[in-house]
């Protein structure tokens, strides 16, 4: 742990360096006006508006700036050579995997309390009443960022090159959504060898569906079993599937010459 | 060497286990319609923004979107209106202008077709469409719809029944029923004013001003000049 903690805390002093983090909070400002501008327009329906283009907001700021993170910062380390000094000191690399990723998932946590606050905030200012939900919705959120973010460290050791990394992993992004999709593709394909490549596909993609709380549950009328459900067992195939893209970037890390 | 990958397997089966767990739970909280069942308005522009919504996984502020386009199209008036032929079936707005709205039922349904839990949009349709618009037809239709995805939402039930009642011309029981309907406080503001014309056409205008306080006091913009005006009609005409 002694040797994961440093190197986790240099990538949050990183994103502060970077202006990242100073650009998450800034833009986020100037959106959350445009929210704000937006709800007006849904009349009867303002606090509504508010709440789910919030919520979007938070999630796609937070989704970039992980983008970013994990598609730049570890492909700048190796091609500056800066990752020797890392490596010198005799840390294994699976641990310098595990410390950017913490790190990253750290910077990620920052940006949604202060993005939700903002976000809570204008919601108790246009008079809504806290709902639990919104809390349970913020930490899913950070459960699909955590997912995302192992995903975007694998690309970045898998291509090199942050533009290609940043794409792949958006475009996982945009297929992990889509699961219920594909989903519904495949009870309607009537050949097996399509039905079962699908099927495998399915299974190697992420799920984010079953993190998307803001569309799932309906505000006053969720269930709190269900949430729990899928907070525990969606936590735990959280760890398990962030882990295999993991151990996957410290397999590819070990075998190339830095 | 081959610790590593036995480690990764096993992961992978460990994920698959709780993916299975997942799929059997999901279900109970999924119940979009898949993107085959979804309507185009008839704009490339609007089915590009529900088109990613469905790949972000933002249906509902998707649908938000769509929500607000639906309210841009019914206020904005329509340039060619052929309500000197079909009175009963144009709208007109409080500055005198108006339309015909044929787009309505598709637009609600556009919507309700991305997240159909948003139960305001079925109500204000069919208020739109059952009254203003007398097009019950089409009204039943985006109720019957909130139905099948709503079937605890038992307001739907009172609204089809009043919008029956309007068809069979069984106005005091039309009445009866909207009087229930607008008790609840999630009843759109199309629907109580609706109630509020009704009672200053039949001449209850002490019922047909509390109404519209009502609706003032909900501070929805797009109804306050209109309640304004109406509520200083109404004391007036309970005056002489």
């Amino acid at each position: 742990m002694y040797k994961i903690l440093p190197i986790t805390q240099y990538t949050i002093k990183e994103s502060i360096r970077t202006k990242v983090l100073y650009m998450t909070v800034l833009f986020s400002i100037i959106m959350f006006c445009a929210v704000l501008l937006l709800s007006i327009l849904g009349q009867e329906q303002e606090k509504r508006l508010l709440l789910d283009l919030g919520y979007i907001l938070v999630e796609f700021i937070t989704l970039l700036t992980t983008l970013y993170a994990s598609a730049t910062f570890l492909i700048e380390e190796i091609e500056s050579k800066t990752i020797y000094y890392i490596f010198i000191r005799n840390v294994p690399r699976y641990f310098y995997v595990l410390g950017r990723y913490f790190g990253i998932i750290c910077t990620a946590i920052i940006s949604v309390v202060l993005m939700s606050t903002v976000h809570l905030l204008l919601l108790v200012i246009k008079g809504w009443k806290f709902d639990i939900s919104f809390l349970y919705v913020n930490f899913s959120l950070l459960l699909k960022i955590s997912i995302i973010s192992a995903i975007g460290i694998f690309f970045a050791l898998f291509s090199s090159s942050p533009q290609i990394s940043f794409s792949f992993t958006f475009f996982f992004w945009i297929l992990g959504h889509l699961s219920e999709e594909i989903k519904f593709i495949i009870s309607r394909i009537i050949n097996p060898v399509g039905k079962f490549f699908l099927t495998l596909v399915y299974y190697v993609l992420p799920n984010f569906q079953y993190f998307n709380l803001r569309d799932t549950i309906i505000p006053n009328e969720y269930n709190h079993l269900y949430i729990w459900k899928i907070i525990i067992v969606g936590g735990l195939y959280c760890i398990f599937y962030s882990s295999i893209y993991l151990s996957l970037a410290a397999v590819l890390l070990s075998r190339r010459e830095v | 060497m081959y610790k590593k990958y036995f480690f990764i397997a096993a992961l992978a089966i460990l994920s698959i286990i709780a993916k299975f767990y997942l799929d059997k739970i999901l279900p109970h909280a999924y119940t979009y319609p898949n993107i085959t069942e979804l309507v185009s308005s008839g704009n490339n522009r609007n089915d590009m923004i529900d088109l990613a919504g469905v790949l972000l996984g933002a249906r509902r502020a998707a649908a938000d979107v769509g929500w607000i386009q639906l309210l841009q199209y019914y206020g904005t008036p329509e340039v060619k209106c052929t309500h000197e032929y079909n009175h009963e079936l144009y709208h007109e707005h409080l500055n005198g202008r108006g339309g015909e709205y044929r787009n309505l039922l598709k637009y609600a349904l556009r919507i309700v077709r991305l997240e159909p839990h948003f139960y305001h949009v079925y109500l204000y349709a069919a208020g739109a469409l059952g009254w203003n618009l007398s097009r019950t037809d089409e009204a039943l239709q985006i109720l019957q719809e909130g139905i099948k995805y709503n079937p605890k939402y038992w307001r739907f039930y009172l609204c089809i029944s009043a919008i029956v009642y309007k068809q069979l011309k069984e106005y005091e029981k039309m009445i009866y029923v909207l009087e229930k309907v607008v008790k609840y406080p999630d009843c759109p503001n199309i629907i109580k004013s609706i109630l509020a014309n009704i009672y200053e056409s039949l001449g209850e205008y002490k019922k047909c001003l509390s109404l519209w306080i009502e609706i003032l006091n909900s501070g929805d913009y797009s109804y306050r000049n209109k309640a304004i005006a109406k509520i200083s009609l109404m004391r007036e005409k309970l005056k002489t």
